[in-house]
């Protein structure tokens, strides 16, 4: 399975990367710091898993789950947010889970397993 | 399939039932305007060992809210797939903490629910890293399907008739209606004929699931179709104009179903040319 990482922050990625490698040892697991690179690395490998912040530079996580949903309609992807206020947004855009940040490993092995 | 809704407020109830019918069968949907009556049919259905498949329940009820119900429906029925039905935003978070399957604003339409259950049925496990190498299947004389040159063999005579069929159709989808009218051509389509054809529907992707081939049955939530990308196939490459293709067949194409006479008919007449 890969996962793709997409946070903004080079040291909340860092955190997110080692939480996300923590839970699953076995995945291939690929972050980004920048949503544009995200979606050519996509473009050339089936992600099968996201994590996204919900607020990225130029970008959000839901513009960029649409468009990782048209190269894998499958894909899987959770929104991590400060808060509660794209959680709506979250659930018309069919997001798998919802999470605030920080994120726990507790929440990302829900997530997999929702 | 069992459907519960449950809305306090009657005219809204009788709108979403409206809505539901639209896209379950009518006699699947049962509605309650009380958290008692609705745990009551939950509980009842767990003592006859039958399943409540999804409950669509709105948020602010008299008494308790609809998160605390969901909590103590799932007590009983474990298994049964949330819907939220509300007019507010703020639960969204509170359903996702509780692994909601779906948050729908309200007025609730059929539309939306469609949606819902299709979230639900993607299966974003499905990884090209499990996908076996080759899976060929073979159309002229009769059926069969080979994942890595070895001859599958179906738990069930129908669900390979299924596969058939798919085949044939040529990676367009079809509805559980039109599985009936294939599989069971001199009965009506049913609440009996339905359910069958949806434990046909799972026998297949079971046997292609456990062969590591799952990836190549497209499911959504009243449609199947087979990826045709993701299988090598005589008849694919007959219309391609593949010699080999072509020269081998030989007047017979999947023999042992009727309904694929017609292509049949068509491949003769475009071997002859």
């Amino acid at each position: 399975m890969v996962i793709m990482l997409v946070q903004n922050n080079k040291k909340e990625l860092r955190k997110l990367m080692s939480c996300v490698s923590a839970v699953c040892p076995r995945d291939l697991i690929v972050g980004f710091d920048d949503a544009d690179n995200a979606i050519s690395y996509a473009e050339n490998r089936r992600v099968d898993m996201c994590f996204a912040d919900a607020m990225l530079d130029n970008s959000s996580g839901i513009a960029l789950t649409r468009e990782l949903r048209d190269l894998n309609e499958n894909v899987c992807v959770n929104l991590l947010a400060d808060d509660k206020e794209f959680a709506v947004d979250a659930w018309q855009h069919h997001i798998n889970n919802y999470l605030i940040k920080p994120v726990t490993k507790a929440e990302v092995r829900d997530s997999i397993i929702v | 399939m069992n459907i519960l809704a449950l809305d306090d407020e009657r005219l809204i109830l009788d709108d979403m039932l409206a809505e539901l019918r639209k896209v379950f069968d009518e006699d699947e949907i049962v509605g309650f305007e009380t958290a008692e009556s609705a745990m009551n049919y939950a509980s009842d259905l767990q003592a006859h060992g039958e399943k409540l498949d999804y409950a669509f329940l709105d948020i602010n009820l008299r008494g308790i809210t609809g998160l605390e119900f969901a909590k103590k429906l799932k007590d009983v029925q474990h298994d049964t797939k949330i819907v939220f039905c509300t007019a507010y935003s703020e639960y969204a978070y509170d359903a996702y903490k509780m692994h909601a399957s779906g948050y729908l604003l309200k007025p609730v339409e059929a539309a939306q629910i469609v949606e819902t259950l299709d979230a639900i049925a993607r299966d974003w496990r499905t990884s090209e890293s499990t996908a076996p190498k080759d899976i060929r299947v073979q159309t002229f004389g009769n059926f069969d399907v080979f994942i890595d040159n070895k001859q599958v063999s179906f738990q069930r005579e129908k669900a390979k008739e299924l596969f058939a069929y798919l085949i044939d159709r040529n990676g367009a989808a079809i509805t559980t209606g039109e599985i009936v009218s294939i599989l069971w051509e001199d009965r009506p389509s049913d609440k009996t004929t339905l359910n069958q054809a949806h434990t046909v529907i799972s026998s297949l992707k079971k046997t292609l699931k456990e062969l590591g081939a799952g990836h190549i049955i497209v499911k959504t939530w009243n449609h199947i179709a087979v990826d045709t990308t993701k299988i090598k196939c005589d008849v694919y490459d007959f219309y391609k104009g593949d010699a080999i293709a072509v020269n081998s067949y030989r007047g017979e194409y999947m023999a042992q179903y009727s309904w694929a006479e017609m292509t049949n008919a068509d491949l003769m007449e475009k071997s002859r040319r």
